[in-house]
């Protein structure tokens, strides 16, 4: 047991020295080629090798499992404390007879389900529409219905700039509207 | 006499470096305070626009030009929710939106808008059957075009890949611009982050709502950290003397503060099944009720990669070319960041230029 923590502890130990010579032997690398030129100049020279050595070594440290686990961690906790937060909140806004953002949600998801139910609705019915034409025009599904077979919202063989009056995307709120030409 | 003037000379020359660095320094701390009312005056888009069609929160730009477009085909960029849409249309001779307009293609831009609470519920099945396709069926109208040309960006080249997969007819040409499509690779540090090991994304957006602006913002700068806050003040700090840097610093930097919140459930499903599955590359993607087939798409493909782009590596966007039915496609990989693709002069002299030619045999 204090042979592992030992061994753990000397293997921190050895990456800490690592950074640090690697960093070390960079910017003298850089301060030694810089020699002959301006003060100004050679720091910054050995600057930039400092920041590039650092640069690299932090990417390589948030792709370690180290960091990766402490960014979960913080996660989980920042995602908590917000749950909290939001529980209070909600309890706070009911005492006072209010509506909590909870509420809001509540109802969202509620118009979300309906207008998906009436989307389908009207999607059913557009298709049985189709085929009722279909049979009108001549026994047979028109061409542009073999090509493409009617689908519920979204599919692919929707036709463009056709748009039927009930398809299910019509419902959206559409406003169409010029104006003068303006520079944002 | 003579030979002891070589060994004081560097001496006093160093002190003469250090001196005159010591007044350039406090010459640019007196530039510092205005710095701030400078920032206050970047104007956010270039190029004249009109609003042609909203809906709900989004409005498409109309870009008219001076002169009539000289081709028939609607070019629209997709840009990503995460950002404000005018790092293409920075700042004159510096904007993408310019190149295009001037080559006589009819260009439109969709800004999403910023969304709010309310529209924690939107999803991959609004943006892509929603509001993109009636954006398409609206300029398809407008133009009187059968089709138009897609230039997605970021999470908006996904979004344009999905929807070309899903509406082949409306879609001419695609462009892609640092697009992720497989996100199979762990090069980039957001697909490390992003692994369901590290991030409940449902737990967050449970939490949460919308992805909050400043976690997206935090998570950017964390991707360079030294880059971003440290090496970029300093450089800021040595050039506050040229005042041509300094507006472009400003204008850059005004866009990359610029996060706005995306829509918890579109942004739980990008997570989720782009990052964490993976399922657009296994053509297992669901929107609404279809899913998406990348074969599908059959139109001429140009895919632009940035290969020091450390938000979307090439990896990412490489293998798209192999996923689609196309027979015309082509990949251009440019040397610049994710943002120099867009922003940067070197990409504006070389890279749109060519994108635009390419555009326009098509078009």
């Amino acid at each position: 047991m204090t042979n592992e923590k030992f061994g753990e502890t000397f293997k921190g130990a050895e990456k800490f020295a690592r950074v640090w010579y690697d960093f070390a032997a960079s910017m003298t690398n850089a301060g030694m080629s810089a020699a002959g030129e301006d003060p100004p100049e050679a720091a910054k020279q050995m600057r930039s090798a400092f920041l590039k050595a650092m640069s690299d070594y932090c990417d390589e440290y948030m792709r370690s499992p180290e960091f990766l686990e402490g960014m979960r961690e913080a996660m989980d906790r920042s995602i908590e404390l917000r749950r909290e937060l939001n529980a209070f909140m909600g309890r706070l806004h009911h005492e006072f007879q209010g509506t909590s953002r909870q509420d809001v949600d509540h109802i969202m998801q509620a118009i979300r389900h309906v207008e998906t139910r009436m989307l389908d609705s009207i999607a059913r019915i557009d298709s049985r529409f189709d085929e009722l034409e279909a049979r009108i025009k001549g026994d047979e599904p028109s061409p542009a219905a073999k090509q493409t077979p009617k689908k519920p919202r979204g599919a692919q063989g929707r036709k463009p700039s056709a748009k039927k009056p009930g398809s299910a995307r019509a419902t959206r709120k559409k406003a169409v509207r010029k104006k003068t030409p303006r520079t944002r | 006499m003579n030979q002891s003037i070589p060994s004081t000379d560097p001496w006093l020359g160093a002190q003469q470096a250090l001196f005159d660095q010591w007044s350039d320094n406090a010459r640019r701390l007196s530039r510092l305070p205005g710095l701030w009312q400078r920032a206050q005056r970047v104007k956010k888009g270039a190029t004249p626009s009109e609003v042609v069609y909203e809906e709900d929160r989004m409005k498409v730009l109309h870009y008219p030009g001076d002169s009539p477009p000289a081709y028939p085909t609607p070019l629209v960029f997709v840009f990503a929710l995460v950002n404000r849409p005018y790092i293409l249309d920075l700042v004159p001779g510096k904007s993408v939106v310019e190149h295009f307009v001037r080559a006589g293609f009819d260009t439109y831009l969709i800004d999403w808008g910023v969304p709010t609470y309310a529209d924690r519920h939107l999803t991959l099945d609004d943006y892509v059957n929603g509001y993109i396709l009636n954006v398409t069926e609206f300029l398809q109208a407008r133009s009187g075009a059968e089709s138009v040309s897609l230039l997605g960006y970021c999470m908006g080249g996904a979004f344009s890949a999905m929807f070309t997969a899903l509406h082949p007819r409306c879609v001419r040409n695609l462009i892609l611009l640092a697009a992720g499509i497989d996100f199979s690779t762990r090069e980039g540090l957001l697909n490390m982050w992003g692994d369901p090991a590290c991030f409940d994304v449902d737990a967050f957006v449970d939490a949460y709502g919308n992805c909050p602006a400043e976690f997206l913002q935090a998570g950017f700068q964390m991707l360079s950290p030294i880059q971003n806050l440290v090496e970029k003040p300093i450089n800021l700090f040595e050039r506050l003397d040229d005042d041509k840097f300094v507006d472009e610093f400003l204008t850059m930097e005004t866009w990359l503060n610029d996060n706005i919140p995306v829509p918890g459930e579109v942004y739980r499903e990008f997570i989720k099944y782009m990052y964490q599955q993976n399922l657009l590359v296994q053509n297992r993607l669901r929107v609404g009720r279809s899913t998406v087939n990348l074969k599908n798409i059959a139109c001429p493909i140009l895919n632009l990669m940035a290969t020091r782009d450390h938000l979307v590596p090439c990896s990412q966007s490489e293998p798209f070319n192999d996923l689609v039915g196309s027979d015309d496609r082509k990949s251009i990989k440019f040397q610049a960041g994710h943002i120099g693709l867009a922003a940067g002069s070197r990409a504006q002299r070389e890279l749109w230029p060519e994108v635009c030619a390419w555009l326009s045999e098509r078009s």
